[in-house]
């Protein structure tokens, strides 16, 4: 009887100590990082792409990892070729480590990137590395909600030969496919790396 | 091996120099990005110094393993990534340019043959004083952090 009281009366401590201690638990601090976390990260409205095998993207497919996206275009000779490789880089450091993460490469120009020109293109920087097209319509819906910019710019030779400005940061996104935060370049894949592990460490 | 390396050194330096002597123009570093397959552009970076005593005016560049070439700057404002064409490109005596990923760049459009790391590219670049400046570039398989990758080797090791 006092041994259960004893009990009940730690139990309840402990409790009111756990609970103490989340509604006490500071926001972590992200003010040192060079990366952008967000306090509140923001929810997607229902998307609907088309990944590289020609298997639908949505929204589940962001929930259960941490995603790391970037936005380009196969036809992009520097930042693109030069950002996967630095993910690359960051892929391998994060390789075993406890948080379970996705890299897609979602294209801003799908006249020109349907999925078999994704396959042969992302695959070719890692063979985890997912592609990401789909209607016209969707990817500028997607983009204008995470604020990714795009824009064609016609070329100099001929009217198929266009470039396409566009957003060169790596968008965050969390296990519950919220917009969690970005890199913005020069990219580091050291930095990178290091700095997911203390966002995904503080809020796992 | 030590005689090789001796002999390959003093070619370097006599064909650095003969290339000096004839235009100012030195190249170095020159090399390919190798690109995913299918690709229709490549890039290109190199190192340019003008060791000559006038200033150094580049009209164009050509290669026959591309149909065309164009000289282009990434440049990220607000976060957005913008290739902007580097219309006339001049070296000034005594100065350097360095075309390196994220910055100036080659832009070498329909490449006449699948180039994979390891191949070697012959360029040629005109001047516009009439000379013209040949060099050879490497295929490589870029990373752009491969500097910082070999830095930090050891420490990823332990």
């Amino acid at each position: 009887m006092i041994l259960a009281t004893v009990l009940i009366v730690v139990l309840a401590l402990g409790g009111g100590m756990m609970a103490a201690r989340l509604l006490l638990k500071p926001a972590p601090d992200f003010s040192e990082l060079s990366a952008t976390v967000f306090q509140q990260p923001r929810a997607l409205q229902s998307f609907e792409l088309l990944d590289h095998h020609g298997a639908a993207f949505t929204n589940a497919s962001l929930a259960g990892h941490w995603s790391f996206l970037f936005f380009g275009y196969t036809h992009c000779p520097d930042v693109c070729p030069t950002t996967l490789s630095v993910l690359n880089s960051v892929a391998a450091r994060l390789t075993g480590t406890d948080d379970p993460v996705r890299f897609v490469f979602v294209t801003v120009d799908p006249e020109r990137d349907t999925p078999e020109v994704l396959a042969r293109y992302v695959t070719y920087f890692n063979g985890e590395f997912i592609g990401v097209t789909g209607e016209r319509a969707a990817i500028d819906e997607l983009t204008r909600q995470v604020g990714v910019m795009h824009m064609r710019v016609a070329g100099e030779a001929d009217a198929a030969s266009y470039l396409v400005d566009h957003t060169a940061s790596v968008l965050l996104f969390n296990p519950d496919g919220r917009f969690q935060g970005l890199f913005s370049p020069p990219l580091d894949a050291d930095t990178m790396a290091a700095e997911f592990l203390t966002i995904a460490g503080a809020l796992r | 091996m030590r005689y090789l390396t001796g002999s390959l050194l003093l070619a370097w330096l006599f064909t650095a120099s003969v290339a000096a002597e004839q235009t100012g123009l030195v190249v170095r570093d020159a090399w390919v990005r190798e690109a995913p397959p299918g690709a229709s552009v490549l890039a290109g970076y190199l190192q340019l110094e003008n060791r000559g005593p006038e200033t150094l005016v580049f009209d164009a560049l050509s290669s026959s393993d591309f149909g065309r070439i164009e000289l282009h700057r990434t440049l990220v404002e607000e976060g957005v990534a913008k290739m902007q064409p580097v219309g006339q490109l001049e070296i000034a005596a005594g100065e350097s340019v360095s075309l390196e990923p994220g910055g100036m760049h080659l832009m070498l459009f329909n490449p006449g043959r699948p180039l994979q790391a390891g191949d070697r590219v012959d360029f040629s670049i005109q001047l516009a004083n009439g000379a013209s400046h040949a060099f050879e570039a490497t295929v490589r398989r870029g990373a752009a952090d491969e500097a910082h990758q070999h830095h930090h080797h050891h420490h990823h090791e332990h």
